[in-house]
Parts: structure tokens; sequence; C-alpha cells
């Protein structure tokens, strides 16, 4: 692996069958992921100072650095990716230049992804130069099967509308706004994309409930992969893959970290009051077990593994 | 990769692996009760490619994983189903997945799947089609099914529809259980069961009783349409976890007869792994029972 500094040779040229399916990939990446962010910057434009836009500008950093990632090993076509970021570079650019004055910026990437950004957006290196830890042609060989799995369940993530609203309350409200959200059952800033026939009680145990079933499933995946990719490199490659995500689910912080224990608490709260009769003399231990298993969870995104779950 | 990702344009979500040469097989499979396509069949998308002796297969199938927005009945959600269903048995992936990417700046530059893939994907239309449900999803695709079947005059039924091969995970064809006989559940981890609480409070849920209407005569016509016309689609072979908490495990008289998994649930039952193959191979063998039919 060459250090995080060392520039490298461009990616070497894909062979043909690859180019073609690369293409491919980059038309779903196109549509999928940023084709759905660039339609909530639309109607307000980058300028909107309402902390939804600020998220949505995390959401088009994360984006780029989802591309790099793909560039590095070969899945997206390096000439074809630098069209398409050349295409929105003013977008990127600005959510960029507005992230990076903000406290939350080192709190949102970690240094290895600041230094992608400060590389190539600051016009110091070429773009999908800075950062990479192999050339395509020495990515490990499992790289592909490893990336797509983690972007096809992270992009069906971050479009559930309630999640969004959930992770928006979570990431980037105030102390005060967030007391009154969560008493209110974040019946917060719904948008069109919104479900309107759901309660916003509903809708946040939804976006909850949405959230645990994406914690479990990237589990198993990362189980999986320890399996079947147990090599340095590619374990590597998912811990990078899993610190784009991380901004917006960050346990190592503890406001974070305490905000979702809050949810965690009112779901089991609720719905512990519905498990079988013969459990429901047991429900206080079953509220315990449950935000013990959360926080379990939670230690996949930064949370340290001494703390209990009494948080 | 033996695939490469598409969108699709039905509902949020959805998207499609098609494969990168002449596809022999359709696969749409069909999540749950609050589910997702994604985390519903993770990872189906990354072991297709990967498993040796089934890797050829997997190889010549188009996959397609089809998502709704939660509605409180049935019939709505199997009418707009029907749609996609008939679109992808008529022309592969053309009705549903979006046109290539327009960049904006020049109308000659769009960003998706090259024509040469295409080309080497060919036009010819699938041999087999197989529909694969999880808990509600089995549901919506049999009263799909006898929608067309019963809709349609016989002479003009698609073929490949009528002969589609069903496996189910976990489907809740026979209703849900009712939280008072949830006895067995104690044995589950408490984020399951909590999930399943939440899941109980789903209106859909709650409409999807063993008695309801809605299961009693699914069931009562599936049967009678089976015993009168014998078609593939009629019938399907379902997996359930020894651990299932949150649908009625069984079939239909005619449907077969698989043994419950031990150690799996409701939500894991539909979840391959490197070391859980089976809803692989589940689904797998409906690519030779569909070719035999």
């Amino acid at each position: 692996m060459a250090s995080q500094s060392q520039k490298l040779p461009d990616p070497a040229p894909l062979p043909a069958d690859r180019l073609r399916s690369g293409a491919a990939n980059l038309g779903f990446f196109v549509q999928d992921r940023v084709a759905p962010v660039l339609n909530r910057i639309g109607s307000k434009g980058m300028d909107d100072s309402s902390y939804s836009q600020a998220f949505v500008r995390g959401e088009l950093l994360e984006s780029f650095l989802w591309l790099h990632h793909g560039v590095e090993i070969g899945y997206f076509p390096v000439s074809l990716s630098r069209r398409v970021t050349y295409e929105y570079f003013p977008l990127f650019l600005k959510a960029y230049e507005s992230v990076r004055s903000e406290s939350y910026f080192e709190t949102w990437f970690t240094v290895p992804l600041r230094a992608i950004f400060e590389g190539e957006f600051a016009g110091k290196q070429e773009l999908f130069s800075a950062g990479r830890i192999w050339e395509s042609s020495k990515a490990p060989a499992g790289a592909e099967a490893l990336l797509q799995p983690c972007f096809i369940l992270a992009n069906g993530f971050v479009q559930n509308p309630r999640v969004r609203l959930l992770m928006q309350a979570v990431a980037m409200m105030g102390d005060s706004e967030w007391d009154g959200a969560i008493s209110n059952k974040l019946e917060i800033e719904e948008d069109e994309e919104t479900v309107s026939d759901e309660t916003s009680e509903r809708s946040m145990y939804a976006g909850f409930f949405s959230l645990l079933e994406y914690m479990r499933a990237f589990r198993t995946m990362k189980a999986d992969f320890g399996e079947r990719f147990d090599d340095p490199a590619s374990q590597d490659y998912l811990r990078l893959i899993k610190e784009t995500q991380q901004w917006r689910m960050n346990f190592g912080y503890a406001k974070y970290r305490e905000r979702f224990m809050q949810l965690a608490r009112i779901a089991a709260d609720t719905f512990s009051k519905q498990l079988a009769v013969s459990e429901q003399a047991h429900a206080a231990w079953a509220v315990a077990d449950f935000l013990q298993s959360f926080y379990d969870l939670t230690t996949d995104w930064g949370t340290p593994l001494t703390q209990s779950a009494g948080a | 990769m033996e695939h490469f990702p598409v969108s699709l344009v039905v509902s949020r979500g959805a998207y499609g692996l098609l494969a990168k040469k002449a596809p022999s097989t359709g696969v749409i499979f069909v999540h749950g009760f609050q589910g997702n396509p994604r985390a519903t069949w993770i990872d189906f998308q990354g072991l297709v490619e990967e498993i040796g002796n089934q890797r050829a297969l997997w190889g010549e199938a188009d996959l397609f994983f089809y998502a709704y927005r939660s509605r409180d009945q049935i019939r709505p959600l199997a009418e707009d189903f029907v749609k996609f269903l008939m679109s992808v048995a008529v022309t592969k992936e053309a009705g549903v997945v979006p046109r290539n990417y327009v960049l904006p700046s020049s109308e000659n530059l769009t960003i998706g799947v090259p024509a040469d893939i295409s080309g080497l994907r060919g036009t010819k239309p699938y041999r087999n089609l197989i529909l694969v449900g999880h808990s509600t999803g089995g549901v919506i695709i049999r009263e799909a099914l006898r929608l067309i079947i019963t809709q349609t005059p016989e002479v003009e039924l698609n073929a490949l529809v009528r002969n589609s091969n069903l496996r189910f995970f976990a489907p809740a064809h026979l209703g849900v259980l009712a939280a008072g006989k949830l006895g067995l559940a104690q044995s589950l981890p408490i984020l399951d069961r909590i999930f399943g609480a939440f899941l109980r409070s789903n209106p859909l849920y709650q409409n999807l009783g063993p008695s309801s209407p809605t299961i009693l005569d699914l069931r009562k016509s599936t049967e009678q349409l089976y015993s009168e016309r014998k078609f593939p689609a009629l019938k399907a072979s379902s997996l359930f976890g020894q651990h299932e908490e949150i649908v009625v495990v069984g079939e239909y008289s005619h449907d077969d007869v698989t043994p419950t998994e031990p150690t799996h649930s409701h939500i894991s039952i539909c979840k391959p792994t490197a070391t859980y193959l089976k809803p692989l191979e589940f689904v797998a063998n409906g690519f030779a029972i569909a070719k035999i039919a």
C-alpha cells in the first residue's frame, strides 16, 4: 500500500470490457446517487442557509467520495468520471467551501477524506489522484465485489425520506431545536418527498427502524466480507467506505450518540408495550436489552467500546 | 463481475442487476412489510457474482429488485406489480430502466449503458421468469398472478408469466400471527422482537390476519385455479425459518413443502452469506424447475 500523500500515476487504462461496464456503473451512480441530490439542491439552490441545505451539501460531498473510491479501483472509468465531475464542479466546490468553514467539517470527514477534498478541490492535485492507496491495477481482486453491494445498500438507505428527515435532525439541529422536535415526534420541515399520509410519529419510528435495518445489514455485510475478503487491503478499503458515510451517523461524537440513543429509547418504550402478553412482565428488561443491542451496533460507527448503553 | 447495476423507474429504491451477456432468465425480487429492496435481499447482489458452482447460472440472469410504497391493502400493490411484471415479461428491462442520463451541457453526451453492452445482451425475450417474494411480497406476487390469470383470456396469457416459478421466503400467504401467539419468539434477539412489534403496528399487517378476507379469498381462488389449470405460476415453494415470528408457517394445499431452516427468523431467512448459501440455492432451484416447465 502506498502512503496517502504519495502521488501515484493515473489509474492504468481499463480493458475494453471493463470500460464498457464501468460506463454502465457510472450511469447507475449518476442516476441513483447524484441526481437525487441535485434535485434536492434544485429548487432552493446552494445559497439557502437552512440546515436541510447544509445537509444536502454533505450529501454532495459524500457523492464525490464514492466516485473517487470507485475510480480508484477501476469500477468507474477515470476519463468519463472526470467529465461528470466537471459538469457539476461549481456545485461540488460550493459545497466544499461552505462545509469546510463550519465547525462540523472535521467531525464529518476523517483526515484521509479531508485530504482528498483539500488536494483536489484546491487545485493542488488532479482529480482522482489524491489519497489513492492503490493504482487500479493493484487494487484488491475483490474490491469491486465489495464496493458495489455497499454502494447499493447505502444508496437505498440515504434516499429513504423518513431516514433523511431523521438523520438531518440528528446531524444539524441545535440542542433546543432538537428537544422541541423530539417532543413533537420530529414533526419537522417535511418536504415533497415525505410520505404525507403518515403521522409524524409513525414516520419517525419508520425512519428509526430503517436506520436500525441499515446498521444490521451493514454488520451482516461486514461479517460476510470478513469471510470473503480477509486481506488487509480489502479491510482498509471497507473502512474507507464506512468512513465516507459516517458523517451522517457519527456515533463517535456524544451529540450524535445521545440523540440516537434517545430515539432508540422512545422506540423501545413504545413497542415493548406491544410484545406478546407473556413478555409484558419483562418490558423494562426488554427496553434495557434493546438499548444495549442497539448500542452494540453503533460501535461499527464510532461509538467507544467501553461505554454502557445508558446514555 | 457478471452484472452491472441499473436504476428502475417504478419506485424509489428499486434497482436491477443486468447480465453482461444475453440473459435467459429474469428474476424479480419483491420485499415485504416496511422493507426495502436493498437491505431485504442483502447479499444476493454480491454473492451471485462469486459462488463458483452457481455463477454461470446467475450470470445468465437479470435480477430486478422491485420496490413499492407501503399501502394498507394488497390489491393496489398487486395492480402496480402487474404492470411491472408484464413489462419485464414482454420487454425485459426496456420498459423499466430509465433512459441514459443526459448531461445538461451536451445533449450528445449521455451517461449510462453503452450500446455495445446492449448489443451483447441481444433482443431475445427471457426463456424463464422467477418471482421471489419475502413476507408480504409473496402475497403481492400471488395476488398479481391471480389478477392476470382471471382477467386475461387463456389464449392471450403471456406464456412466460403463466409458467413463472415462485420462490417465497417466509410468505404471509396464510396470514400473519396475532400478537398473542408469539410465545416462541422469546428465543429471538430483542432487536427482532421489538422490530416485530413495530411491524405489527403497520395497517397492512393488521389487514392480513389468518382469517382476513384478503388471505382467505386469495388462497381459495388460487387453489381452485390450480386445480382447473395447473399453471406453474400458481404453485409456490416456500422457505421458512424455525424461529418465524411474523407470519403463519405453511403452504397452499398444492404447493411444495420445504423443511424449515434451523436458527433462522423472518428477517434472516432471505439473507445469504458466505456461510449460509441456502437462499441462493433455493432461488437457483427455480432455474432448473422453470426450464423443465
